[in-house]
Parts: C-alpha cells; structure tokens; sequence
C-alpha cells in the first residue's frame, strides 16, 4: 500500500481545508485544546463558520470575538477561572461583533451525538435534557435538534439526537508519524467520536515520529491516517492548555486573558498583540518566553510497557 | 475553632458521601468535599468527574475537573461516552453539583438570567450538570444563599430537580435517577418534602438567624417546628481541610478574598 506524506505546515493546513461556512468540529477537552489552529482560522480570517464543539473555553471565545463565528453548538462555554467569556457574552447579549445562532446540548448528550455521526446513524438515543428546558428550546437545527419519544421496545421515554457530523475537524494531539496515524493519552474526552465525524480531517502533534513508533502501540490510535488529510507538527500547539507528558495548562493564562478582553476596544488590542501581530506558533511562543515555557515543562513518568507479543516468529497452526 | 462560610460547606457536602458510593463530581466547591470525605471518613469512595477521570486518588487539589493533576494515581481515563454509561446504567450513587440559581423544586438553572433568546446575562451552561442530575440516583446542591439565587421559579431549567413538583414527574418525564436529595449553603441544610417536593430546611449552622434563612430565600421555605443547628466543623476536619485537601488555599482563600 502506498501512503501519502501529509504533513504541511499550519497556514497551509487552514487555508486549503477550513472553507468560509464549514461546520468545523474541534477536539480537546481542556486536554489537547487546538489553540495554534485556532490563531490560524483567526488570522486567515475566515467567516460563517459553524463551530462545534464538546465545551468551550477561551479558544471559542477568541473565535466568536474575532468574528468568524455564525454559529456555535456546544454545551458550556465560559473562562474556567471561573469567570464570563466576555466575546461569547457580547455576542448574546448585545449582538457584537454579530449575532451568533446557539444550539445547546449537555456535555455528555453531545459526546453521543458525536459517537452517532462517527458511526453513522441518523440519531442515538439517550436519558437526558429529558424535562428541561433544554426539550423547550430550538436554535438553527429547528426540529433537527432532538425528539422525545417512547421506546418502540418498552415505552420508557428517551430524548433521541441526531448525530452530529462535521465537514472538517481539526485536533491537537501528541504524535502522529508522516501518513497521519495520530495517537493520544490522557483525557480524551469525547474526541475520538467528534473528529471521527468529520469528513475531512487536520490533526496537529506536538511531534511526528516514524511509523515504527505507532505501530508498535496500535491501541493508542484514535485516528487512523487513511482518514487524515493534513499533518501540522505544531510543538506547544495547544498551550494555554495542555498534552499530557508533555506541558501543563498555563494558570495565569486565563485571569490575564479575562481581565484583557473586557471592552471591545480591549479585545482587540489583545488579538492584534497575540494572534494577528504575531506569524506563527513559534514565534507566539518565543513572545510568551523561554521562562514560562520551561516552567511549564513537565519531567518524566513513563508507564510500563505493554507486552503485545511477537507473533512474526509464531508458527503458523 | 473558627471557620469560614465555605469551610462549613465543604464540611457538611463531605458528610453526605458515604464510604463506598460512588460520586460523580462537579467543578469548585463538591471538589473540596469530596476530596474531604476521602481523607476522613470514606477511603473507599469512588470519584469521578465529567472529564473521564475515575477512581481519583490525586495528591494535589484540582483546579478544574479537566485538571492534568487529576491523572496522578488514577485508575482510569474515560471517554465522556463511557463515564455517561456509568450514569445511565444507575451506576452512580451521587452527583454533587453547583448552582447559580435554584428553585424550590431543586431545579437548576446554570444557562441565562432573563429571557432565553434574548438574555439579560448569558451564563456558561450545563456542561455535563444535566447528564449528572437526569441520572444520578441522588444529588446534592451546593449554592451561596441569596435570594435571587433562590427564585421560585428558574430562568431556565438547566438540570432537573423535581420539575413542577407533580407527583412521580421525574418518572413521567423518563428519568432515571430520584432527584435532589440536598442543598447545602453558606447558611443552611435543606432538603425536599416528602409529598409536595419543595425545599424544607433541615439544619440552620451556628450562628444564622432564621429570618436571614427567610429573607435569603426567594420562595416560602418549609420550616419544621424544630430545627437543629449544622453540626459545626470538628478541629480535625478544619485541619485535613486545611493542610491536606487545599493547603495552598486554591479554593479555602479565593471565595474569602
């Protein structure tokens, strides 16, 4: 089988496969956030974009402000310090810079219409949003949004959703080799579902590896490369956040992300200084400084390999 | 011994956990609670969060429930798919949540103050809050006591308590799991009348007035005719708070500031 090289860097990654009015789905949950990504739709600009994701944290927030967002289906969306997402607030609250069209699911009610539109059933069916308000409200999927019915099997009451698919979904992961065979650990949240149910697909890594590294823990696949269309080595690519083993979250990150975002005049100062005014990732890096990246640097603890066992020796039966 | 107004709370949501149940857990203050309970009186308690994370055994107080710090000494690392199969099978003993608004059915509004679509305050949303209060077998609610966060009627109804209080509603709506059990504030411990499903007070902590309780709450509260005191926190939970769960004072310091 021959195997396409896939890797690209990340301005040509968003810019020949994030389209103006693309349903895009974006993996992480708080884990493997794909900020690098999300600077780079920001400063291509694009626009009418339908973003999806589990829970939003600020990434979303720079989105809706930066005003390429027209839509949004999510279950949470705040700065965890705790405190407002004001560029998600502006936007329900006073329409600026647009309005944006919210479709609300529970966190967990999301994952499975994730998992649906990853195994392609029309819906899935589940026990909650069961009496509240969530079952009171639609937003732009209409009827689209969920049904109440009885079981066809024994009455009880289920809320089906429909699965959720996406025309292109974007995740940061910790390594892939060239083909883009993506592996990740730690908290995976709903991602496996959600990237697996786009129809095309960038995966970003904190490093790409031989394929002999992959293959060698195949578990750990959540992407298959034959699905993957762009490859990003992106180090640092999801700070603030953070990839297990390889840097923490930022804490400080986020009480001075707030306190700069405030006023409309405020937030864009603050992407002018942070996402437009600098090139790439690097060199956003290099501007957050040597000092706090080594701070956030995180030592070594390997887990205890597994034994797969070498069947290539093994006599055939 | 002194003690502040979340230090009673984090105390009285640790004594509703039971050693050997299992807890799904929701971000600030249930964090501290539960993290309690496991130093003193529940080891066996099983600890999971919306995140993935099961079976928490960290060193460190987390910061969040997506936290990197909860993956020390971990026994398991969930999708969100299967820890909602933990909920939907009935696996769950208990879900502790927060709240910004509450209402005498128990019923959780974490979504928008005013009108849905055209909002006066826009909040963050349910996250996993409904997923864990539709079918959790029972939950506590932890909440600042003020009376508008205590209408008797929710803006929006986030996460299900006893809807309109109609008998055996939960049921009729299809879900699985009983309701709130109780509501735990900086002021007082309440729980649900039997027959009408509205909030009655169960215990005033030290030093509350009655008609603080009265005035702090936006509905007519069932007040029984004798109403003990919270038992205050004992030195030796005041301590394991202080120097084992939180001795940073992530969560102990922040609310006091």
């Amino acid at each position: 089988m021959t195997q396409e090289n896939k890797v690209m860097s990340m301005k040509d990654a968003i810019e020949k496969l994030v389209n103006d009015g693309d349903t895009i789905y974006l993996g992480g949950f708080i884990q493997g956030e794909p900020y690098a990504a999300i600077h780079e739709i920001i400063r291509q600009e694009k626009r009418d974009l339908t973003v999806s994701k589990a829970a939003g944290i600020v990434h979303i927030d720079m989105l809706i402000g930066a005003g390429c967002v027209k839509r949004l289906i999510t279950s949470y969306l705040w700065n965890p310090i705790p405190k407002s997402a004001h560029a998600f607030r502006r936007a329900l609250e006073e329409g600026f810079p647009h309005p944006i069209e919210l479709e609300e699911y529970p966190l967990l009610a999301i994952t499975v219409a994730y998992f649906a539109g990853s195994v392609g059933l029309p819906f899935v069916a589940t026990k909650t949003m069961l009496g509240t308000d969530f079952v009171r409200n639609y937003s732009f999927l209409g009827e689209g949004k969920f049904k109440v019915i009885e079981s066809p099997f024994n009455g009880e009451k289920v809320c089906l959703i429909p699965g959720l698919k996406h025309d292109v979904g974007i995740i940061q992961a910790q390594r892939a080799d060239e083909f883009g065979n993506t592996q990740a650990w730690g908290l995976l949240g709903s991602t496996k579902y959600g990237i697996n149910s786009c129809k095309k697909i960038i995966v970003c890594v904190e490093e790409i590896v031989p394929s002999d590294v992959i293959k060698k823990d195949p578990n750990r696949t959540l992407v298959p490369g034959f699905r993957v269309d762009a490859v990003v080595e992106e180090p640092w690519g999801s700070y603030p956040s953070y990839v297990q083993g390889y840097y923490d979250r930022d804490f400080r990150f986020f009480p001075h992300y707030e306190r700069e975002t405030r006023s409309i005049e405020d937030f864009n100062q603050y992407l002018e200084e942070w996402v437009y005014g600098v090139r790439d990732r690097k060199e956003y890096m290099e501007k957050i400084g040597q000092e706090r990246m080594e701070r956030l640097r995180v030592p070594k603890r390997e887990s205890v390999p597994v034994n797969y066992g070498n069947y290539a020796d093994f006599p055939e039966l | 011994m002194g003690y502040s107004a979340l230090e009673i709370m984090a105390v009285a949501g640790a004594r509703q956990l039971k050693d050997g149940e299992v807890a799904f857990v929701g971000t600030g203050l249930p964090m501290l609670s539960a993290q309690l309970a496991l130093h003193i009186h529940a080891p066996n308690l099983v600890i999971m969060y919306e995140s993935g994370y099961v079976g928490c055994r960290n060193k460190e107080i987390a910061r969040l429930i997506g936290d990197i710090r909860l993956m020390y000494n971990l026994a398991m690392v969930a999708t969100m798919k299967d820890v909602l199969g933990f909920l939907q099978t009935g696996k769950v003993d208990v879900g502790f949540l927060g709240g910004a608004q509450i209402d005498q059915y128990g019923n959780i509004n974490a979504t928008v103050i005013g009108d849905y679509k055209d909002p006066k305050v826009r909040l963050p949303g349910s996250g996993g809050a409904n997923d864990i209060a539709s079918s959790a077998n029972r939950t506590i609610i932890t909440c600042n006591h003020e009376a508008r966060r205590f209408p008797a009627r929710v803006d929006y109804i986030t996460s299900p308590g006893y809807l309109d209080g109609k008998p055996g509603q939960r049921a009729k709506v299809g879900l699985r799991g009983k309701g709130p059990d109780k509501v735990i504030t900086d002021l007082a411990i309440m729980g649900f009348d039997e027959s009408t499903k509205k909030m009655r007070l169960e215990s005033i902590h030290p030093g509350v007035s009655l008609e603080e309780i009265k005035e702090k709450t936006g509905f007519e509260l069932i007040v029984p005719e004798e109403v003990p005191e919270t038992e205050p926190p004992t030195p030796e939970e005041l301590r394991i708070l202080r120097e084992e769960v939180d001795p940073l004072g992530f969560y102990l310091l922040r609310r006091q500031r």
